[in-house]
């Protein structure tokens, strides 16, 4: 009877520690996929850009330096992959050019009259959105997976088995955060 | 503190709290009433169990003399079954033991013996416990089936117009607030209705839908109409259908037993029977689901009983009848206290924990949403909308539970297990304050010792009467469990030896 004590203990032990591996995995697995869902959206709004230059340019044919801007900044979006900090900062760029277009776009009476110009700011408006939260989403995550890295007890476990913190997906200056000024 | 004239204590609530905090409060909640909905429905299960546990034991006497019969070992089968008659009878003489213990005449000793045996005829519940347990782990998992097909017929919903741009902007939400919330996007259904409401329906977050009112689209703007979906999608997300499902499971294990004892009295409940093993064996799909736990649960209702009552009085051959059923006129008594039981049991004591219970998972969903979309002030302002011009659309009536608004007095499907209990809803009013605490809007809500006095003194006032209940409940509870058990263990035993 005695001798089988021990080993009880031992197999729940291992038990436990099975559980508390299996949750990191989880818990990283939910940050690649967060990951992955704001790729899939930005790439939504990569799609849009072309769409929403080619139905503004018309009215708009003197914002020629904001139009090269926003192409560029999507270019170099595409480019920088899922590299966060690079791809975060080029997003931002992107962000703050497609707002100054939509300032522009509500000072022009023209556009404004046109419906399709509303359904559009619709569709920019909810990719916005979509981006803002898996941007929230991919970061509850991260801040879940990071305090599990550096808590007792699954610090144990990251440590044993080298789990590496993930980085926050955020606009790393403040002066990014400004809109664009458009000189007229 | 007054830099520029202004106290700074009206900038948002003082009592803040945060979305993390409230949501852990709320589970911890949800532990709380679960606990207590579970010891209510475990000593209701206990009078179940008197006339459960010798029912199954008779049943499985009855499969034992089946597979004798058949040739499968047929003198170990029958060597079986004998010992479970025995087992009942032995039971029986033990119940009838302590009963003459307690008899007038006799003095204190005679009593004191008698309790004391009272432990060792407590295993005499434990099939019909062991049996309950399974057969709601059973309907639970029957139950994932129903996708409220019904409700879904019942509010002619259909699928949104993307050329309407009011209706395109609510599918790209629904598609927002499911990436916020790491989930698969529901589907989304429209209900041709101006009462401004919604409801989630599913059986879980693989297959989840929303029905939006086009009122609800006319009466909130992106923000509020954002916040409300973030509310569906909390609620899906944390489990609510899983937590719907539980409780709806207790009263369809309730309903069965009853539906098998009705079986001599009620032709409906040969119906109910039949679909449900249809439901379960080939029927496939949510509607027979649905069809089956409504019949099931007519059980636990009252119009069952007038319908037993009719068998007696009405229709043709009514004293053939009365003449045939007679030897089961025990078996009859037996069933009406059960079903009354179960009625007075629901109405005065499950009532609270459960209506409580799903007024937490609201508050839940409410925190939720503040955490999905960072926003307590929209949702706060579209359930004041609501509270304002929403109803429950017409045909939805029997789940109005699901609804953000649901009436407060509606007496028809789960709000009729409430009981007296207070609503299955929080006010919208109660939730639009704890979201103020969460950072939405100034208002805080304060504690106000006159309700607490006002409370106390009906309280003093009412403990007399609230004693006679229980102790009349407990009585009639204890008389039913003493009929139930010597009338099964009789029969069982006597079939079987």
């Amino acid at each position: 009877m005695n001798t089988w004590i021990p080993w009880i203990i031992g197999a729940a032990v291992v038990v436990y520690l099975i559980y508390l591996y299996n949750g990191l995995v989880t818990l990283r697995n939910r940050v690649r996929n967060a990951w992955s869902q704001i790729d899939v959206q930005l790439k939504r709004r990569h799609d849009l850009i072309p769409n929403i230059v080619a139905s503004v340019k018309g009215y708009m044919a003197h914002e020629r330096g904001l139009f090269e801007t926003i192409t560029r900044a999507r270019e170099k979006a595409v480019a920088a992959g899922s590299n966060v900090p690079a791809r975060a900062a080029a997003e931002a760029v992107l962000d703050r050019s497609l707002h100054s277009l939509f300032a522009l776009a509500e000072s022009t009476p023209q556009l404004q009259a046109s419906v399709n110009m509303l359904a559009l700011q619709e569709e920019l408006s909810s990719t916005e959105n979509r981006i803002a939260f898996a941007r929230q989403h991919y970061n509850d995550a991260v801040l879940a997976y990071n305090t599990a890295l550096s808590t007792v007890p699954s610090v144990f476990i990251a440590r044993a088995f080298a789990f590496q913190p993930d980085t926050l997906y955020e606009v790393s200056d403040m002066r990014e955060r400004e809109p664009v000024t458009v000189s007229f | 503190m007054s830099a520029n004239g202004m106290a700074l204590d009206s900038f948002g609530p003082l009592d803040r709290v945060s979305f993390h905090d409230e949501q852990a409060r709320r589970r911890r909640g949800t532990w709380r009433m679960a606990l207590g909905c579970l010891l209510i429905a475990a000593a209701m299960g206990i009078v179940t169990a008197a006339i459960a546990g010798p029912a199954v034991i008779l049943i499985a006497g009855g499969l034992l003399h089946l597979a004798a019969w058949a040739g499968i070992e047929p003198a170990y089968c029958l060597q079986t079954a004998t010992a479970l008659g025995h087992w009942a009878g032995s039971k029986m003489d033990l119940l009838s033991g302590i009963i003459d213990g307690l008899d007038d005449k006799v003095g204190w000793p005679s009593y004191w013996a008698a309790l004391r045996r009272t432990p060792e005829l407590l295993t005499a519940f434990v099939p019909g416990l062991i049996a309950s347990g399974l057969l709601w782990i059973g309907f639970r998992r029957l139950l994932r089936r129903d996708r409220a097909e019904d409700l879904i017929a019942a509010l002619n919903a259909r699928p949104p117009n993307l050329r309407d741009p009011e209706e395109r902007q609510l599918s790209n939400i629904v598609e927002e607030v499911a990436i916020a919330a790491g989930l698969p996007a529901p589907r989304l259904l429209l209900v041709d209705q101006t009462a401004a409401n919604a409801a989630a329906v599913g059986s879980s977050h693989k297959d989840a839908t929303l029905l939006v009112t086009r009122g609800l689209l006319d009466t909130l703007n992106r923000e509020e109409t954002l916040a409300i979906v973030a509310h569906l999608v909390a609620s899906v997300g944390n489990g609510d259908f899983a937590v719907m499902r539980s409780l709806l499971a207790v009263f369809q294990v309730k309903g069965f037993f009853l539906t098998l004892l009705d079986l001599p009295f009620r032709r409906s409940a040969w119906v109910a029977l039949y679909r449900l093993i249809a439901a379960v064996l080939w029927r496939r799909g949510s509607h027979p689901v649905e069809a089956a736990a409504h019949d099931i649960e007519r059980a636990i209702s009252p119009d069952s009983s007038e319908e037993i009552n009719r068998t007696f009085s009405e229709g043709r051959f009514a004293t053939l009848r009365n003449v045939l059923l007679f030897p089961l006129i025990l078996l009859m008594l037996v069933v009406v206290m059960q079903k009354l039981i179960i009625q007075i049991w629901t109405l005065f004591f499950l009532g609270w924990p459960l209506a409580a219970l799903w007024r937490t998972r609201r508050y839940l969903a409410d925190s939720t949403a503040v955490q999905l979309t960072r926003n307590p002030d929209s949702l706060r302002s579209a359930l004041l909308k609501l509270a304002d011009s929403g109803a429950v659309p017409t045909g939805g009536e029997s789940r109005d539970y699901l609804f953000v608004h649901a009436a407060a007095h509606n007496q028809s499907g789960f709000a009729a297990k409430r009981g007296i209990a207070d609503s299955i809803q929080p006010s919208l009013h109660a939730r639009a304050s704890r979201l103020a605490a969460q950072g939405g809007g100034t208002r805080r809500r304060r504690f106000n010792p006159r309700h607490a006095i006002g409370y106390a003194v009906l309280g003093l006032i009412l403990s007399p009467l609230i004693g006679i209940l229980v102790f009349l409940v407990g009585m009639l509870t204890l008389g039913t469990i003493v009929l139930s058990l010597a009338l099964g263990l009789t029969v069982a035993s006597a079939i079987l030896t």
